[in-house]
């Protein structure tokens, strides 16, 4: 028989007024189910934690009920009091009390009555908690760059000046779409010589190992013990790494078949064509030339955010080339985030480039010029003859990126490009650990935006990953019985983590327990009852679930 | 469709026996998965048989199904794939758990090719061997008439009893005194040429009176299946339909689908609890019947193998109480494959949807806002 301690925290006012904790209390006690219950007027305090450290040794309760709040607010706390006072703190149940009942009841009764439930299934459930044991991994604190344009060198670098070991690997040259570009807005910086001074400082830092113009062919295992299979130079070459980032960027979205545009007239460039080439051949004889903004947002369902900017720059470019040719943007919505950006805008308008906002835009051929007709919200038909016509498009994912989501099973969102953990608490991870994501590959960005994330990236992977430091893996795993399991594979598909492989020499499914996260989908699938959570497990369940039932 | 007509005045196994002993003859297989009558003649039995004369004793065809193809074959490929080759001699239904047990990894159907037989089903086992020479005798003329009387009820409302939607590499069908063989697949157009056979007969008339029948089945089986829904309808009307359940669990254990090494209702760890707790189950209900979970155990089945179920109706044949219990399996199969789109065994490529993890589907569980 366990001797189970109840305690109830009154967190202030906010419990102690909204529920009635003397008539569970003293439910609690007919039902003899526990060996005590204690009541504290904050037991997250530091005296709280003093007092239920102290409860527990003196009662020598050996499995913990706390009815308090939310478990995601404290039950790492309660769990670290449960170790100091010498009891495995997978022996506690917390029960939210605060958030689940006392916020959401109003009336006392209702809520005292449901806090009871609750504290009833908590105690059934608890007496069938097991002690868990959090065990740790060797882990590699080497790191692979995949991608080596902007973020990937950024990423490299970082990481080296912490004296890391870093594989950079490029299915091109180092650079990426920096190669591309003749400036850099919006300090018109020079791109190339930017990059160059980047890759001098590569030699200083023997840590960093680059290999350009190679395939990654395979990736395994897991946080702390990657082994990624790359082909150079048709041979195969095998590093070990305890991190991957992706940085593989993106590419510009080229508008074939949307003809509204012109897009394949002679003189009609997308705006990376435009810099790579046809800023070098400009016609002598032309006069006008239109930008036009968002092409594509609207099939793309995204603003890639940077092409504003980036035509202003355009805009620089031609007017430092051809002062004497007129610029002319147009525009839907201009996207100028940040402190730089407004600026940029005033002083290309100083430069006298005219903005023309539009509701349709249409290219077309008129002689030797392109004629564009737009409505400017009047309901009237404008007319305007250019020389050039420049399509100021979003970024797409690169091809590659649906087969590393898939070789490392990574999620992509609606739109193709890596998705990350969390959009906002999670910006740079992925749900596999040990995985991260950086740069355009994400989601269109500014290379300003992409080094923040490189250099988000490599922070926590230095704080995650520390030489000489164990990895401590997920106690509250999953298992499969060797005995019951008859290697049907579910488990194995529904395995979001890919911690769950068949055994082909047994024909039995078998859990990594190093990438398992605990979700439970293995133990809700199998038929037999051959795989289960060890912290969920069918008992456990069931007396909660008949608890709140009855 | 095209097809090679054979004449046949013998009885049809005679017929197929010679097949099968000229493709083992030459060798095309190395051994044929074939149903044997047992020596006491009152029941077959699958025999893995290598030697051409033992298989002068084979009934591709019998009037029973003592036990489900697939079931018998599970043993064969447990601990890895076949070596040598083989031809599996089936009814569709029986290939069709095959198909389902090799998307559940129970069998490896690599070197195994199908033959598959026209089924006009098969008398119920407790029938057959009280008098099996009046059933021999009334299963030869069953093939001419095609009548549903005295059949496994899931027969009689059977849709798939040719090669329609089957994963078989070679059918064969019977029409007016002969026999009409359909070359499926690859393996199957190469087994059939083999054998010295062109597709150069037209297959209409055969062919029409499949459908004929297909729209005479689809007629009994919608009616059946709204008896059953209106029988089975809530959980008084469930109680009622499983009120002579003794738990023997037979059902389960003839199941050609049903593959655990031991049942979780039959698992004293997972559901055994401690006796206090069968008094608080009381509370409700004022009583609880022993044995317990004996209503859990068939909707546990049922969540568990009812999108591959094939409605073979053996789980019916295998009750001591006579429930109907291949009955409602194949009524709640059949709507939930429906729902999902699924047919088992239609193509071994067919993932079962159970085994799709599909990340898109737990966006409805997520924070909206949070995530898009």
């Amino acid at each position: 028989m366990s001797r189970i301690g109840l305690f109830l925290c009154e967190c202030g006012p906010n419990i102690a007024e909204a529920i009635d904790l003397d008539k569970i209390a003293e439910f609690i006690n007919k039902e003899n189910k526990v060996a005590g219950i204690e009541r504290h007027r904050l037991l997250c305090s530091e005296e709280g934690k003093k007092f239920l450290a102290e409860s527990i040794k003196q009662n020598q309760f050996d499995h913990i009920v706390i009815a308090a709040c939310s478990p995601k607010q404290h039950e790492s706390t309660f769990m670290e009091v449960l170790s100091q006072a010498g009891l495995n703190p997978y022996l506690l149940q917390l029960v939210n009390i605060r958030e689940q009942c006392a916020w959401m009841t109003p009336d006392k009764g209702l809520a005292t009555k449901k806090a009871l439930r609750l504290i009833r299934a908590a105690i059934n459930r608890v007496r069938f908690h097991s002690k868990l044991h959090e065990k740790e991994i060797e882990a590699n604190p080497d790191v692979v760059v995949i991608g080596a344009g902007m973020t990937g060198i950024e990423t490299a670098l970082s990481l080296a000046q912490q004296g890391r070991t870093v594989y950079l690997i490029d299915k091109d040259k180092l650079g990426g779409m920096l190669k591309n570009l003749k400036r850099l807005f919006p300090g018109m910086l020079d791109p190339q010589r930017l990059l160059q001074e980047k890759i001098a400082e590569f030699n200083n830092q023997t840590q960093i190992k680059v290999f350009e113009d190679s395939q990654v062919k395979e990736i395994l295992g897991f946080f702390g013990n990657f082994i990624v299979t790359i082909i150079n130079k048709e041979k195969e070459i095998s590093l070990k790494a305890g991190s991957i980032v992706l940085g593989i960027g993106a590419q510009e979205f080229v508008p074939e078949g949307m003809d509204q545009f012109g897009y394949g007239l002679k003189n009609v460039y997308t705006a990376l064509q435009f810099e790579k080439e046809g800023l070098t051949k400009i016609p002598d004889e032309s006069k006008a030339l239109a930008i036009i903004h968002c092409v594509g947002r609207e099939k793309l369902g995204y603003c890639s955010k940077f092409c504003c900017v980036n035509s202003m720059k355009l805009a620089h470019l031609i007017k430092e080339k051809r002062p004497d040719i007129k610029v002319i943007q147009f525009y839907q919505e201009l996207c100028l985030p940040g402190k730089e950006y407004d600026k940029f805008y005033r002083e290309t308008r100083e430069k006298g480039i005219e903005f023309i906002r539009f509701d349709k835009i249409g290219v077309g051929k008129n002689g030797n010029q392109l004629e564009l007709k737009y409505g400017s919200g009047d309901g009237t038909e404008k007319h305007l003859n250019v020389d050039i016509v420049i399509l100021a498009t979003g970024l797409i994912p690169n091809p590659e990126t649906k087969d590393f989501a898939q070789m490392l099973n990574i999620a992509v969102d609606d739109y193709g490009f890596f998705k990350e953990e969390h959009i906002k608490l999670g910006p740079v991870s992925t749900l596999t650990d040990g995985i991260f994501i950086a740069g355009t590959c994400q989601g269109p960005k500014d290379i300003k935006e992409s080094i923040l994330q490189a250099k988000a990236a490599s922070g926590r992977i230095l704080s995650a990953l520390i030489p000489g430091r164990k990895l401590p893996i997920e106690a509250k795993a999953s298992e499969i019985s060797d005995s019951l399991c008859m290697g049907c594979g579910i488990c194995v598909q529904v395995c979001a983590y890919g911690a769950v492989s068949i055994d082909e020499r047994k024909h039995i499914s078998v859990v990594n327990e190093v990438l398992c996260r605990g979700c439970g989908n293995c133990a809700a699938s199998c038929p037999s009852g051959a795989a289960s959570h060890r912290h969920f497990t069918n008992q456990q369940l069931y007396y909660e679930a008949r608890e709140i039932l009855r | 469709m095209k097809g090679k007509i054979i004449k046949n005045s013998d009885n049809i196994n005679t017929k197929i026996r010679e097949i099968l002993e000229s493709l083992i003859s030459k060798q095309i297989f190395d051994a044929v998965f074939v149903p044997v009558r047992v020596p006491t003649g009152e029941s077959f039995t699958y025999l893995l048989i290598k030697d051409k004369n033992i298989l002068k004793d084979c009934i591709p065809l019998p009037p029973i199904m003592s036990v489900q193809g697939a079931r018998a074959f599970k043993d064969l490929t447990r601990l890895g794939k076949l070596k040598y080759k083989i031809l599996c001699v089936m009814r569709p239904c029986e290939i069709r758990a095959m198909i389902e047990l090799s998307k559940l990894r129970q069998v490896t159907l690599e070197d195994v090719s199908f033959l598959s037989l026209d089924c006009p089903g098969v008398y119920q086992t407790a029938d057959y061997i009280i008098e099996p020479e009046k059933y021999d005798k009334s299963f030869s003329s069953l093939l001419e008439k095609w009548e549903p009387e005295g059949l496994r009820p899931n027969c009689r409302v059977c849709n798939h009893f040719s090669n329609q939607e089957i994963n078989s590499d070679l059918h064969i069908g019977f029409y007016d005194q002969s026999l009409i063989l359909v070359p499926l697949t690859k393996k199957g157009e190469e087994i059939f040429t083999s054998l010295g056979f062109e597709s150069t007969d037209d297959l209409a008339d055969w062919e029409n009176r499949k459908n004929e029948l297909l729209r005479r089945r689809e007629e009994i089986r919608n009616k059946t299946f709204t008896e059953l829904h209106n029988q089975t309808n809530g959980m008084e009307g469930l109680e009622n339909f499983f009120k002579g359940c003794i738990n023997c669990h037979n059902c389960m254990r003839v199941c050609p689908i049903c593959y655990c090494r031991q049942c979780f209702f039959e698992s004293t760890d997972q559901l055994r609890r401690e006796s206090e707790d069968y008094l608080i189950r009381t509370e409700k209900k004022g009583g609880i019947r022993f044995p317990v979970d004996r209503m859990l155990f068939h909707l546990g089945r049922m969540t568990h193998m009812s999108l591959s179920c094939v409605g073979c109706g053996v789980c019916e044949d295998g009750c001591p109480m006579d429930i109907p219990v291949g009955q409602i399996f194949n009524f709640i199969g059949d709507e939930v494959q429906k729902m999902f789109e699924y047919l088992p065994g239609r193509d071994k490529d067919e993932p079962i949807p159970v085994l799709t993890y599909k990340e898109d589907e737990l966006h409805e569980y997520e924070d909206a806002q949070e995530t898009k």
